[in-house]
């Protein structure tokens, strides 16, 4: 038997065709053959290898790919987000000046809690005792004669 | 998991070896189909005799089973603990075969036989960093192809390692297109390995 033919040694690495009884004869026997599947088989396992770095490789551009879109996105949502803050508490601190429209409705509505003279006294000094309203009434009505 | 008990092929490498590892029979049937012949290969390129790189990927294959029944398996990278596994039962056989030998009587052959020169790549850096080279020369030169050209070179070996047939299918393009396409992508990385290496006999065939 020949030598095998490039296409056959490919096709055997390449796992397209199985190898006939007359070809792996061939091969045990002939050390030509033999060292040219080797090197093909190196060939092949080569491209393997860069097949799946590559993929990796491809992986990783993706990933990377996915960032560069998310980040400006993510980063344009903050800027919109902080817009948004910033004009509503504007909003916030022109709402605590009340106008003066509204200032005597909102004085009269309700009066204020801490507006003199509406508090307990006894909560301003817990313990004090509080002179009884009619020990003043004593020194001011005139004693019997 | 897209892949429960039924079509394996549909299922990624990781899925595989999760079902492979809870002893699912047919993850390994799917394993063996898309990582056979990738150890047979790897066997040959170490010198390993096209018959004995087909024994020796059945007897790696029944090992790994074998490990998984037993509970031993924790984890299964693929095709890596395969080949790991094929290349030791190789350096092992010549082991054998060289012991057998010595106790016969014979003389043994200066000349190294290919199941000894099964060695462990690991522990060279010099293999590693030439290998690295070699990894980067042939994905610049995947990336150089057609864009078509690329394509089917990255279905050929992609993960489901699909048949040429069905990678003719899938891109609508004929069998004999699909090899003629791979040889092209062959013949430009066998090239661009022979001019780095300087060795242009050692790609060709």
């Amino acid at each position: 038997m020949e030598h095998l033919s490039p296409a056959e040694i490919e096709a055997i690495v390449m796992g397209a065709e199985p190898a006939d009884e007359p070809v792996r004869r061939h091969m045990s026997e002939c050390p030509v053959c033999a060292e040219r599947l080797e090197r093909e088989a190196r060939l092949e396992e080569a491209l393997h290898e860069g097949a799946l770095a590559n993929s990796a490789v491809r992986s990783v551009r993706v990933g990377a790919e996915a960032w560069r879109v998310v980040l400006p996105a993510a980063a344009t949502l903050v800027i919109v987000a902080a817009g948004a803050w910033l004009a509503t508490s504007r909003n916030r601190e022109v709402a605590l000046v009340v106008p003066m429209s509204a200032a005597p409705a909102m004085m009269h509505d309700e009066p204020r809690q801490d507006a003199p003279g509406l508090r307990d006294p006894m909560s301003f000094a817990p313990g004090y005792v509080v002179i009884a309203p009619s020990d003043y009434c004593r020194w001011v009505v005139a004693p019997a004669e | 998991m897209s892949c429960g008990t039924g079509d394996c092929r549909q299922c990624s490498d990781a899925e595989l070896a999760a079902l492979a590892l809870a002893g699912h029979a047919l993850a390994w049937d799917e394993i063996v189909r898309r990582h056979g012949h990738r150890v047979v290969v790897s066997l040959l390129a170490r010198g390993i005799a096209l018959d004995v790189a087909e024994e020796l990927t059945q007897e790696t294959w029944l090992r790994l089973v074998q490990q998984q029944r037993a509970g031993r398996l924790r984890s299964l990278e693929l095709p890596g603990l395969a080949v790991a596994q094929a290349c030791w039962l190789a350096r092992e056989a010549g082991r054998t075969r060289a012991r057998r030998e010595a106790l016969a009587g014979r003389v043994l052959s200066p000349e190294v036989g290919p199941h000894e020169r099964v060695t462990d790549p690991s522990v060279d850096p010099e293999w590693q960093t030439m290998q690295r080279e070699r990894l980067e020369v042939v994905m610049r030169e995947i990336d150089r192809c057609p864009a078509r050209a690329r394509e089917v070179f990255r279905t050929v070996y992609g993960e489901r390692a699909p048949s040429h047939a069905e990678v003719a299918r899938d891109l609508g393009m004929s069998v004999q297109r699909v090899r003629q396409i791979l040889c092209e992508v062959r013949a430009r990385v066998r090239a661009v390995l022979g001019e780095m290496e300087g060795e242009d006999e050692r790609w060709s065939i």
